[in-house]
């Protein structure tokens, strides 16, 4: 049995060609998913591109037709138990512990099972969430789901914590305070965050990994720096026809025709790129770094797949 | 609020413990249906003892009053309670806690079997007070342990039969009442001919009426022991060996129930 571990040569969280087929829709076909220890990794995607299920193969809460999975080097299905109690976990629009118990009931319950848990932490994260803690559990909104969620979550502190679709459903002001409590906690606990979600702006901030979920395989998978460093927006002044190498245009992904004028986002070296385009005749007349949720976002519309090596 | 820790490699939950806080949960998911259970029975044991107040000793009374099917069918309900909810297909914050699924699922059914035991002594005392108040004293206080042993045993072997259905099926209800009705429509004595009771029971005749035949092995449960303790015939070897036998397959049968494969 392989101990779990925070130590930095394991990585925190990994697939390996992983296979997933419901019925005969393809969902995942050899994802390999690397998530080092302590990133907070995003894993972007389009609706059904196989997000929420990868993360359940990583619990067993879905069993992978082929390929394995491991959180903290325990195997997903033969070291369940020890992996569970390692991972924090937020499923997709929240849940409680049960729809008849009360929330403070159904916490202390959810407590029993992790040796760990911290009451006086529990009880101020759900201070500082505003969860209802004497309602019960089938009278919650979604929002107040996902809050529970967030509590039962985090006050184990777990090694890592697997987020799926955590502001889902929340207001401005609830979802600003999720991600302060996030950024607080992940400054209190070693903590790595795999976390799945379409809102890109929210988590900007936070995550310095990420993986792109595209046809059931990661189409890209790279640190945040990584990515704000090779993939830039260039406006060039075209020389009027032109023919650019084949290079460039499998480098490129995306751009918008101006006339005279044309803005290329393009994935590599920005001085390999300059001189491709100064190569076929076009004057680059501005390089323009991206933030980290548009470059993500471009990703994600485009339809390439990326080698970051 | 917060502070600072390393995360190290999280401690397991300790067995004891988890089956405390189940049997916590269960009793709260069913604190009515136990109260309705145990106020019943001892409300039929007090009409059943004004009754025998009037006739010889040794009535089979109890039995045609059909009151020794009330810990039965609270036995093949409660499964429904234990899970409410949390149907296979609803499991998903069940089966993401620290625990192998079989595990977890088999603590849920013990903690469930432990609270129904508690529940049905608890019926059968109140019952023999009551009992002992209203009718023949004696009769009522002179019970063998043994009727407490046979009791127990034929409650948890409806309870684990009941319960692998509803750990395996989406809708369990209606597969536990299709298959009691079946198993107990010739006790019951419900209105159709006795041949045809019989025959619409699954399986061959020896399964339910042979020397370890399913009814020898739950027919001592609960009320009706409180007479029958007292009737020579009431020995171990009219219903131990097929308790046993009908104990261990239930167990195989929750077993392979829990090894059942779902994905969420």
């Amino acid at each position: 049995m392989t101990p779990a571990t925070s130590a930095s040569d394991v990585p925190a969280v990994q697939t390996v060609a992983v296979e997933k087929r419901f019925g005969s829709h393809v969902v995942l076909r050899g994802a390999a998913l690397l998530v080092p220890p302590g990133a907070f990794y995003l894993l972007a995607g389009a609706n059904g591109a196989g997000k929420s299920t990868l993360i359940k193969i990583l619990l067993d809460l879905v069993r992978a037709d082929r390929g394995s999975a491991h959180v903290l080097g325990l195997d997903s299905v033969r070291e369940v138990a020890r992996l569970h109690a390692s991972v924090g976990y937020v499923p997709d629009s929240g849940r409680t512990p049960h729809a008849r118990l009360t929330v403070e009931r159904g916490l202390a319950f959810h407590a029993r099972h992790y040796p760990d848990w911290d009451r006086a932490y529990a009880t101020g994260l759900a201070r500082e969430l505003a969860v209802p803690l004497e309602r019960m559990g089938r009278s919650l909104s979604q929002s107040e789901s996902v809050r529970v969620s967030l509590v039962a979550a985090l006050a184990h502190r777990p090694p890592v914590l697997l987020l799926d679709e955590p502001f889902a459903g929340l207001d401005p002001t609830t979802r600003d305070s999720v991600l302060a409590l996030l950024s607080d906690h992940l400054a209190a606990v070693q903590t790595t965050v795999l976390v799945a979600t379409q809102d890109l702006v929210t988590v900007a901030p936070l995550i310095d990994h990420v993986g792109m979920l595209r046809e059931g395989t990661l189409a890209v998978q790279a640190p945040v720096d990584v990515i704000r460093e090779r993939f830039k927006r260039y406006r060039v002044r075209l020389p009027g026809p032109w023919a650019p190498q084949r290079a460039l245009l499998d480098a490129a992904i995306e751009h918008t025709e101006g006339g005279r004028e044309s803005e290329w986002a393009v994935w590599g070296e920005e001085g390999w790129a300059t001189a491709a385009f100064e190569a076929a005749g076009a004057e680059v007349a501005e390089v323009r770094p991206m933030s980290a949720a548009e470059a993500i976002a471009t990703l994600l519309r485009a339809g390439k797949t990326l080698d970051v090596h | 609020m917060f502070t600072s820790r390393d995360a190290g490699t999280p401690r397991a939950p300790s067995l004891p413990s988890l089956f405390l806080a189940h049997v916590r949960l269960v009793a709260r998911l069913g604190w009515v249906e136990l109260c309705v259970f145990m106020v019943a029975t001892w409300l039929l044991c007090g009409w059943a003892a004004s009754l025998v107040r009037g006739v010889p000793a040794h009535s089979y009374i109890d039995r045609q009053l059909g009151m020794h099917f009330m810990a039965l069918v609270f036995a093949a309900y409660w499964p429904l309670a234990v899970w409410r909810d949390e149907a296979p297909r609803q499991r998903s914050y069940f089966w993401s806690l620290p625990l192998r699924r079989d595990h977890g699922t088999l603590v849920r059914v013990l903690a469930g079997l432990g609270v129904l035991l508690i529940a049905t002594v608890v019926a059968n005392a109140g019952g023999f007070l009551i009992g002992a108040a209203i009718g023949r004293a004696a009769e009522f206080r002179n019970v063998s342990p043994l009727a407490w042993l046979a009791s127990g045993l034929g409650v948890t072997i409806v309870y684990l039969f009941a319960s692998t259905i509803a750990v395996a099926s989406d809708v369990p209800g209606r597969w536990i009442l299709a298959l009691a009705c079946l198993v107990y429509a010739p006790p019951l004595m419900l209105p159709l001919p006795e041949t045809l009771t019989f025959a619409i029971r699954p399986g061959p005749t020896w399964l339910y009426q042979g020397a370890l035949g399913f009814d020898r092995a739950t027919r001592f449960a609960v009320t009706q022991a409180q007479l029958d303790s007292r009737l020579s015939e009431f020995t171990p070897d009219q219903w131990l060996p097929a308790s046993l036998v009908w104990l261990v397959v239930g167990a195989v049968f929750l077993w392979l129930a829990a090894q059942r494969r779902i994905d969420l």
